[in-house]
């Protein structure tokens, strides 16, 4: 089998559920939409729209230069992204990504680090900090790139690309509330969802 | 202990850099009861078998566990053992004489310390050497910045660890009975001493494990680690000390091994025997 590029969703997806990317790669399915999704994605255009005419003092940034919807690709890692803002100062360079959420959740972690990871090969430097701003709070939150989140990232696109290539299930989310509004929740036979 | 420059990079570097990073909520020992923490098995394994992969497969908790095969131990964890045992015995009668003596009578104190037997082993009697050394330093050291030092305050001062504090790991699916060394500068800091061995990738994992079952049992929050590797070399004690911040990637990764091997052992997976068994291996 011939295994496509990957993409950062699927390093966010992956650890929120590892068998969402799974069941992407392997069933020959069209993706079901959830209205969840749907919702998320007009509150994303409008984000975009409102942002380009803020200042960058939500980031604690003076002056830097924005740019929306930047397509990155890495041929080193396979895998490839849009993000939704990049702020490049004179200094560094600052993946943000918009997110419909009050806090800020490992799987974004994770995948502001993929992210950041692109930006590097892409842009050729360091990124040491990115941002995610919190849509319903209209508040920004720093995290930090690190080294061990670097190597965690590649974990995750070497375990996602095994269990594709081997069509081997790869164990539930052990948090099953997740399970509730999953648009892949009939294929996991074997959880029964809302419990522990 | 650590050295002046070792400190002076925990103080400024790496604590802050861990209280920086901060640690997601639900990878804290003290959410045992939620997943991913909460332990999907009945199955409580000592938290060297869960973070320790000398056996790259697993297999060896796999044969304990499931076959009950007790192996014998090696060389190297003869030996690991017996330091250990000298290093906690030693440090015992460093308090012991230091309380003793009290700061009123400081030379005295130092002159028992020295009285510690002299053991066969001569790795052990290197290790005692060594701190028998360390300690006189530190006590003149601390005798002459506070000069009003009071006897607890200088125990604390000179030797601030715990080794062999007894835990209950239950919380987190794992044996009810462990123990760990540990480092108190300032904030509690997770000891590991290995002796004659190289760095591993997962010595970090044992680190993390009693991290998070401090953070079970006491409900504070544990942010740094600390390996110490000694090594013996032509009778001499070289020491190299590694700072690992308990960040959420070190902490998931425990939590995996975890999972994974107590499945293996509830499910009585036989993992294979790995193909690169180092040559120590006592199976």
């Amino acid at each position: 089998m011939n295994l496509p590029d990957l993409t950062v969703t699927d390093v966010r997806q992956h650890v929120y559920c590892p068998r969402i990317p799974y069941y992407r790669y392997t069933l020959p399915l069209e993706r079901p939409v959830t209205a969840k999704m749907d919702l998320g994605r007009e509150e994303h255009e409008s984000t975009s729209a409102k942002e380009s005419r803020r200042t960058l003092k939500a980031y604690g940034i003076k002056e830097g230069e924005r740019r929306f919807g930047v397509d990155l690709y890495s041929r080193h890692l396979r895998l490839r992204g849009k993000l939704d803002m990049v702020i490049f100062t004179r200094y560094e360079l600052i993946p943000v990504e918009y997110k419909m959420t009050s806090g800020v959740g490992l799987h974004h972690k994770y995948q502001l680090a993929a992210y950041a990871m692109l930006a590097e090969h892409t842009f050729s430097c360091t990124v040491s900090r990115s941002f995610v701003y919190l849509t319903p709070e209209k508040r920004a939150v720093e995290v930090p790139i690190t080294a061990a989140m670097r190597e965690r990232v590649r974990r995750v696109l070497r375990e996602l690309r095994r269990a594709v290539w081997n069509e081997r299930l790869p164990a539930p989310t052990p948090h099953r509330g997740r399970c509730t509004g999953c648009e892949y929740r009939r294929f996991c036979g074997d959880v029964l969802a809302g419990g522990a | 202990m650590p050295t002046a420059e070792e400190r002076k990079r925990l103080l400024r570097g790496v604590i802050p850099r861990a209280r920086r990073l901060g640690v997601d909520d639900t990878l804290r020992g003290w959410s045992w009861s939620a997943p991913p923490l909460l332990s999907p098995y009945e199955v409580p394994l000592g938290l060297s078998e869960v973070a320790g992969a000398y056996c790259e497969t697993g297999r060896d908790v796999y044969a304990r566990r499931v076959l009950g095969i007790e192996a014998e131990p090696n060389e190297k964890m003869l030996l690991g053992g017996a330091l250990h045992g000298t290093l906690r015995d030693w440090v015992v009668h460093a308090k012991r004489s230091l309380y003793a003596c009290g700061v009123g009578r400081i030379e005295e104190a130092v002159e028992r310390i020295r009285t510690f037997p002299a053991p066969e082993l001569p790795e052990a009697k290197t290790l005692v050497q060594y701190e028998t050394d360390a300690i006189e330093f530190r006590i003149r050291e601390a005798m002459s910045q506070f000069p009003r030092i009071g006897t607890d305050a200088l125990v604390a001062q000179v030797l601030p660890v715990t080794l062999g504090q007894m835990l209950d790991g239950a919380f987190l699916g794992l044996s009810r009975r462990l123990s760990t060394d540990l480092l108190n500068l300032g904030e509690p800091v997770v000891l590991d001493i290995i002796f004659d061995d190289e760095k591993r990738d997962f010595h970090p994992l044992t680190l993390a494990g009693y991290a998070l079952v401090l953070e079970a049992v006491y409900e504070f929050p544990v942010d740094v680690g600390l390996t110490v590797y000694a090594n013996f070399r032509d009778g001499r004690l070289r020491m190299e000390r590694e700072f690992t911040i308990l960040g959420d990637e070190v902490r998931m990764e425990f939590i995996e091994a975890r999972d994974e091997k107590q499945r293996m052992v509830a499910d009585a997976m036989d993992p294979g025997s790995c193909e690169g068994c180092e040559a120590w291996c006592g199976r």
